[in-house]
């Protein structure tokens, strides 16, 4: 009779331990919905950062205990398989990353919205995604139409140049870039002093520079990628062009860098990280990055560090509760690695943005812009 | 401007002729459209950046060694996929060289990973300016070691025995043959020397721009044009071709747009078909039947 009442015990006990476990225990999720291999080199330093803070948030015991869990998906930069994996894994996460195209991050919007997922874009530049009214985009990259309007106010308020040339790449993001540099001119009233296209892949940039050359220019605006881009700035300086030129986040890439060699130095870019060697905070988590992955952290990898803090401190305030998630997202002012981060109710962040330029091989940072000050 | 874009035009002219002379010799002594030739530009460019870069050779060792591994490269291709194919169907070698160009497109494309690469200057980059013309080192060497080989390749194929040798084979393979020359070992001779200078135009050009996976692929586009444009049957034909695109490439890019800069070699290519496919140079070719 003893040795039954005490197996009764022992029964109702851990009956009674493991649904409490369950209720409790199971793990925040929360997908990451990346282009693994068209775009390894950003997808790893968003993998990276994303899994640092991961850590750094389970290692000082979670979300009030419950673990945070990331479900990696590779999108292959298809739309159709980004969509894919967001019915499939959206059910069951409490938020998610996607990444690293424009037209992946618009086609898991709606499914996000249905699903009720915020859904956040840390290397996410294309203006288009909070341009749809979705309560469930959060933005925390920057806007590149915002980024070009920085750059053109700095050109004219702060060098006061005024003859500016735009050099655009004819894909989307080019063409995009343009779009926004050329609104910014046309709000200060000036036309551009040339306007040049360039298809990926090209090499020779002679005609064009050649034209160029002739143009009586202060300042050039360039939107492209390294591979173009690093040619056409060592041509361009080759033919004794040498104002300055840039405003693209692409040229924030090392890989820019490393293959323009001397022709980087005058050329500046837009971004909301700068590695400030007197930043204590930046320089302990760069410290600490390097050690974990062996390289240097970028933008992404900060700015998906700040996405999961952020996800993490909206669960902290709502839980599970979708529309409280959501809410409490859009409430959040977060004190970021790359500055303070506010939500408006379109999805986009406040954030200050640098420009900074190549000086001999480094980033030395020109002036950072309050983007509410424009125009 | 206008001198800036001719000089240009000259520099590009270059690097078309000397690819496309490659193409010609080994298309005239085998019959076979080698579309493998254009990778052999690429894997020029690839194999000085990869030993001197990756590898950490010296360019004086890497340089020569780029160029030997080309011209190995462009022999076998010539055993794997032309030799065994020389009796069947002309598709068939197109189609065989085309897949063995996607396969070394690939494989360099799998180790930078679509990254560019820097090539590494040999020369300074700076010179002398005249006439508005900034005489970049790089850009003369092009340009002077383009006529010497075009005068070193006439020099062969005119006054030397394994040139004239050469020449019948292109001319009549069989009567070649019974005069006693080894068409196995003058073909395996043409493509080499053939690879050769495609892998020494790629070195030539990389230094101006980039080492990429695809290269390749784009000067394959431009080497039909200029076989098309210059005419198959003509040796003069490519070179005359060549200048004849690069500059063309270059003013119209300077005076209009450089948007129609490459499909002008697209719209050569369809214009000299409908109007003369023999080429500009080229001779009527008709077979009796």
């Amino acid at each position: 009779m003893r040795n039954l009442s005490f197996v009764v015990l022992i029964a109702s006990l851990s009956v009674a331990l493991l649904a409490g476990a369950s209720a409790g225990d199971e793990p925040y999720a929360i997908g990451f919905n990346v282009s693994l291999t068209k775009t390894a080199a950003i997808a790893f330093q968003m993998k990276s950062g994303t899994e640092l803070a991961i850590e750094d948030i389970n290692g000082s015991g979670g979300i009030k205990g419950v673990p945070l869990k990331l479900l990696v998906d590779d999108n292959k930069l298809l739309p159709t398989e980004a969509v894919l994996i967001a019915k499939k894994t959206l059910p069951g996460i409490q938020a998610t990353i996607v990444g690293t195209s424009g037209s992946c991050f618009l086609a898991v919007m709606p499914i996000a919205a249905e699903a009720k997922v915020p859904i956040f874009g840390p290397g996410m530049g294309t203006p288009a995604v909070t341009e749809r009214a979705n309560k469930y985009v959060f933005r925390t990259h920057f806007n590149d139409k915002i980024g070009a309007y920085v750059f053109v106010n700095y050109l004219v308020k702060d060098l006061k140049l005024k003859k500016i040339a735009v050099v655009n790449e004819d894909r989307d993001y080019g063409i995009g870039g343009a779009a926004g540099v050329n609104e910014a001119l046309s709000k200060f009233g000036i036309k551009p002093a040339a306007e040049e296209r360039f298809s990926p892949g090209m090499v020779d940039f002679m005609p064009i520079v050649t034209r160029l050359k002739r143009v009586d220019l202060e300042a050039i605006a360039l939107w492209g990628f390294p591979n173009e881009t690093s040619i056409f700035a060592k041509q361009l300086r080759e033919a004794g062009v040498k104002v300055p030129m840039g405003g693209c986040n692409a040229l924030e890439s090392d890989k820019f860098k490393d293959l323009a060699g001397q022709a980087s130095n005058n050329v500046f870019y837009v971004s909301p990280y700068f590695p400030d060697p007197k930043d204590a905070k930046i320089q302990a988590f760069i410290r600490k990055f390097e050690q974990r992955f062996k390289t240097a952290p970028d933008a992404y990898a900060v700015n998906c560090y700040d996405t999961i803090q952020i996800i993490a401190e909206g669960l902290r305030k709502a839980g599970r509760n979708k529309d409280a998630l959501r809410d409490a997202i859009r409430a959040i002012h977060w004190k970021g690695l790359n500055g303070d981060l506010a939500f408006d109710a379109n999805g986009d962040n406040s954030r200050p943005l640098h420009i900074i330029g190549w000086q001999d091989g480094k980033r030395v940072k020109a002036t950072t812009w309050d983007i509410t000050k424009l125009f | 401007m206008l001198i800036n874009l001719l000089f240009n035009g000259i520099i590009t002219g270059s690097i078309y002729t000397l690819i496309s002379l490659g193409f010609i010799f080994a298309y005239r002594s085998t019959g076979a459209f080698n579309f493998f030739h254009g990778e052999l530009y690429m894997l020029g460019a690839f194999s000085g950046f990869a030993l001197h870069s990756l590898l950490g050779l010296p360019l004086v060792v890497s340089l020569p060694l780029a160029i030997l591994i080309t011209g190995l490269a462009g022999i076998a291709v010539e055993r794997i996929a032309i030799r065994p194919l020389i009796v069947a169907p002309h598709y068939h070698v197109i189609i065989a060289t085309a897949a063995l160009g996607l396969i070394i497109r690939n494989l360099v494309l799998m180790q930078t990973k679509g990254d560019a690469k820097l090539f590494p200057p040999y020369l300074p980059s700076s010179g002398p300016t005249v006439l508005d013309v900034q005489l970049q080192p790089q850009k003369v060497l092009i340009i002077t070691l383009t006529v010497v080989f075009v005068l070193l390749l006439h020099i062969f194929f005119k006054k030397t025995k394994t040139g004239k040798a050469m020449r019948a084979l292109v001319s009549n393979l069989k009567a070649a043959s019974l005069v006693g020359i080894n068409a196995g070992a003058m073909q395996m001779l043409t493509f080499g020397l053939a690879s050769v200078l495609g892998g020494i135009a790629g070195i030539l050009a990389a230094p101006l721009f980039v080492v990429d996976a695809y290269m390749g692929l784009y000067m394959t586009f431009k080497i039909f044009c200029v076989a098309v444009l210059g005419g198959l049957t003509s040796t003069t034909g490519p070179i005359v071709a060549g200048y004849l695109l690069g500059i063309t490439e270059n003013l119209i890019g300077g005076y209009i747009s450089s948007d129609y800069q490459d499909i002008l070699s697209f719209a050569i290519i369809i214009l000299v078909l409908v109007v003369r496919p023999s080429g500009i140079m080229g001779k009527k070719v008709s077979q009796k039947v």
